[in-house]
């Protein structure tokens, strides 16, 4: 089964997230925050990655350069809010495949994953 | 059919997501009350997180308004956040009514329903707030226009710098081929600079790229004309190129074109040359990319992504409470029984077994209803964060300065009391800053700082929780309430004479008096402070006040942990038991050993260098078909000695029967109220015994002494 790794600080967006990915037929395992997600990855392995940019503790951007540092394979995509725009550049120059922005459109989200898991 | 939602969420989210929207909000409302004291990079990154995550709800869930408005929170945040700004009371002001505006559209959320409020008016106010900045205000939804189908480009013109020029006559030499590429982004997309950058990502993918413009600082800057362009050095033919561009979501349109340098030779390389063996390809990667690590087999950590809390609903643990509660009086009753055997077997084999037993029995019950009472527990923060934001309204309301410190707002108490002690705090609180601290003029000329402080303190006390809130205010002057209290009628003018000072501030606690010179909007409503004791006397707590003219007021509320069970000392009275609680006993001794004396017809004692008024409980519980039963077992007669607040007296019982904790069980309604009694229990027996209700008997022992000593 195809596993999808959602991080997000806020538990609703990470509910929101599940129920939309499990109903598509996916795995799904939580993070909450930057850190999280780094241990997350290392045990779970997940297939792709859907995270926030701004979380507590760690970024997500944080995250992703390090999950990309002991992963060049690591397949995120970043969820952004509207004004964060420098971060997005900075995290697509440093791998994320795709960024989707919040509020987000369930369709635009399974896209976006569609395309990076190829 | 189910009815259509106005707002996109489910029945089960809804927990969540009231949690989480609440939290934030009180994030911001703490956080900018103290952004109005100073500004602390922390605080502000806090509060900007906070606005960030709910709009992102908000949007999420569909609301406009509340997606609308935390933008522009958000906004003004980051421009503190960029030094840009700094808070001040007005703006302050301006946030708060925006948090009470956001709750009104949290309830909408809950209740599926959508007002007309209109927030312009509140928007034009928060964004007056950023007009001197010159921080813009991005729109605040993206926009919704999906372009998947990307469109192509005409021509394409690049002009290289003579280093660009210089890689691609080599990277020509090499047999690789090159292409021009550009591809633009829709003005109103979001975050053009980010895919732009994306294009350039994709690039990267098809080979070495010799020229970019906008470069990929400038991307970060977000210096651009909604526009990127290439050449790219690549094996890939064209079409591949291409693809990598289309791959791109949300690109308004690309294109790709073989390129051949000026004063190259225009002979674009042919597609049937023969591909060289790949050379490791040195990637063109951008600058800070992070070193590759090996894949590091570290440590797995598969249970963090488990929630380690569970939600319990609150009917849930009333009813293991309450089985805990049943569970306590069938141990106490299993004692009972052991107690008989042992009385008619002696220690034989089975029932020394069953006192083994019961011991075991009953550690675990006392730890099973420990562990259940903290699982009802709270931190008291819940209730006291609420605080710093109406202490400040008030004061404003009032123009005086005060400054709120919380402390203890860790303790941890009975989730049934964090629910009800929240109105006596603020009331409490309201009164200290509306009638305790004074003005700062005022307070200047007494040579105080112009600042009031008033404390708002929890603590745990042997079994107890205490709070005190505590003003350095103006202090209650006793004459003052001593003649409010002869002028209302409370009391008579001798009665006053004979009070000391601290029985007369105490006064304040009748019905019917107010000390308050003027009835301001925020104080003296109607809802006095016998209100107040009312109600955490209804927790089975006490309040009681000290206060010193010119230095200060203190009140002081001693809770009990729980309502639950209540640990209680059994005493008889006409061979019926009576439940006393723990809490209000200070001693107990027997009636023999003390000299009872009278002191104008009333009998007291002399304890300890005070003198304690006797209630006999022999006498106030009387029935009149008791008559009769009244024998007193002389030896065994006691005095239990109780407090309530500042009050003390001594309660006269037949007999002392021993500790016990009892599971408090309201009486039946059709009973009415029944003076000195405040609930019943069931004994390990099967028996009933009432809980006597010590304030409730003090208060009324007093009055019939009273009226006795007058008649």
């Amino acid at each position: 089964m195809t596993k999808i790794m959602v991080v997000d600080d806020a538990k609703f967006m990470r509910v929101r997230l599940s129920k939309l990915l499990t109903g598509h037929g996916y795995e799904v395992v939580e993070a909450e925050n930057g850190e999280e997600a780094i241990q997350v990855y290392k045990a779970s392995h997940p297939d792709a990655v859907l995270m926030d940019i701004t979380m507590p503790q760690k970024t997500g951007l944080e995250a992703l350069i390090e999950i990309r540092g002991f992963d060049p394979q690591a397949k995120v995509i970043m969820l952004t809010a509207l004004g964060q725009e420098s971060m997005v550049v900075q995290a697509v120059q440093s791998g994320a495949r795709d960024y989707v922005v919040k509020p987000f459109d369930p369709d635009r989200v399974m896209m976006a994953l569609k395309k990076v898991l190829g | 059919m189910t009815p259509q939602m106005i707002f996109d969420i489910e029945p089960d989210e809804l927990g969540i997501f009231l949690d989480e929207v609440n939290e934030h909000l009180q994030a911001m409302e703490s956080g900018i009350l103290e952004l109005e004291e100073v500004t602390d990079p922390d605080t502000v990154n806090r509060v900007f997180r906070a606005a960030h995550t709910i709009k992102a709800l908000a949007g999420t869930v569909g609301h406009h308004k509340m997606q609308e408005l935390t933008h522009t929170m958000e906004t003004i945040f980051d421009a503190m956040r960029q030094d840009k700004l700094i808070s001040n009371p007005e703006i302050s002001d301006q946030l708060l009514s925006t948090l009470d505006l956001l709750q009104l559209f949290r309830d909408e959320i809950v209740n599926q329903e959508m007002s007309d409020i209109d927030i312009s008016e509140q928007l034009a106010g928060l964004r007056a707030i950023l007009d001197d900045t010159g921080v813009p205000i991005a729109a605040s939804s993206a926009s919704s226009a999906k372009s998947n189908g990307n469109r192509t480009a005409q021509s394409i013109t690049v002009i290289l710098s003579e280093a660009a020029q210089a890689a691609a006559a080599k990277q020509l030499q090499a047999g690789k081929k090159l292409f021009a590429a550009v591809a633009t982004v829709k003005k109103d997309g979001f975050a053009p600079a980010a895919r732009l950058a994306q294009a350039a990502m994709a690039m990267m993918d098809a080979g070495e790229i010799i020229h970019q413009k906008p470069t990929m600082d400038d991307l970060a800057e977000a210096k651009h004309d909604f526009k990127i362009e290439f050449v790219v050095a690549t094996e890939k033919e064209k079409d591949a190129v291409s693809a990598l561009l289309a791959d791109v979501v949300d690109l308004d349109t690309h294109a790709v074109e073989p390129f051949v340098p000026e004063g190259v030779a225009a002979t674009p390389p042919v597609a049937s040359e023969p591909e060289k063996a790949s050379e490791p390809k040195p990637k063109a990667k951008p600058k800070a990319k992070p070193k590759v690590k090996p894949k590091s087999g570290g440590v797995s950590h598969p249970d963090l992504a488990i929630e380690k809390t569970v939600r319990i609903g609150v009917e849930r643990l009333d009813a293991l409470m309450n089985l805990v509660g049943e569970l306590v009086t069938d141990r106490n009753r299993l004692l009972q029984i052991e107690s008989a055997l042992l009385n008619a077997h002696g220690k034989d084999g089975p029932i020394t077994d069953l006192t083994e037993m019961n011991g075991h029995l009953g550690r675990v019950v006392d730890q099973l209803q420990e562990e259940v009472m903290h699982a009802r527990m709270l931190p008291i923060g819940n209730t006291f964060n609420k605080m710093p934001r109406l202490v400040r309204d008030v004061s404003r309301a009032a123009g005086k300065q005060v400054s709120l410190v919380i402390e203890g707002e860790d303790t941890e108490l009975d989730r049934s009391l964090i629910e009800f002690i929240g109105d006596p705090i603020i009331h409490l609180l309201r009164n200290s800053v509306d009638h305790g601290i004074e003005p700062p003029d005022v307070r200047e000329k007494l040579g105080k700082n112009p600042t009031g402080t008033v404390m708002l303190t929890a603590t745990h006390e042997e079994g107890h929780i205490v709070i005190t809130v505590k003003d350095d205010g103006a202090g209650i002057d006793p004459e003052k309430v001593k003649a409010a209290a002869v002028r209302r009628g409370l009391i008579t003018k001798d009665e006053a004479a004979q009070l000391d000072d601290e029985e007369a501030v105490d006064l304040i606690f009748r019905p019917n008096l107010s000390t308050a010179e003027k009835v301001t909007d925020i104080s003296g409503r109607g809802v006095g402070m016998d209100v107040v004791r009312a109600n955490i006397e209804r927790l089975s707590g006490s309040v009681i006040v000290t206060s010193k003219v010119g230095v200060g007021t203190t009140f002081r509320i001693t809770l009990p942990l729980t309502l639950a069970i209540v640990q209680t000392m059994l005493v008889s009275m006409h061979n019926i038991a009576y439940a006393i609680p723990l809490s209000t006993i200070i001693e107990s001794l027997y009636y023999a050993d003390v000299s009872v004396t009278s002191v104008k017809g009333s009998q007291v004692i002399h304890w300890r260098d005070s003198v304690l008024p006797l209630i006999d409980l022999r006498e106030f519980f009387i029935h009149p078909r008791m008559n009769g039963a009244h024998k007193t077992d002389g030896d065994k007669t006691a005095i239990v000695t109780v407090a309530w607040g500042k009050q003390r007296a001594g309660l006269v019982v037949d007999k002392i029967l021993g500790k016990q904790d009892i599971v408090v069980k309201s009486l039946n309604p059709i009973m009415g109220e029944l003076p000195g009694i405040s609930g019943g229990t069931i004994l390990g027996d099967g028996s009933i015994a009432l809980i006597i209700d010590i304030p409730g008997l003090i208060g009324a022992a007093m009055q019939a002494r009273r009226q006795g000593a007058t008649v």
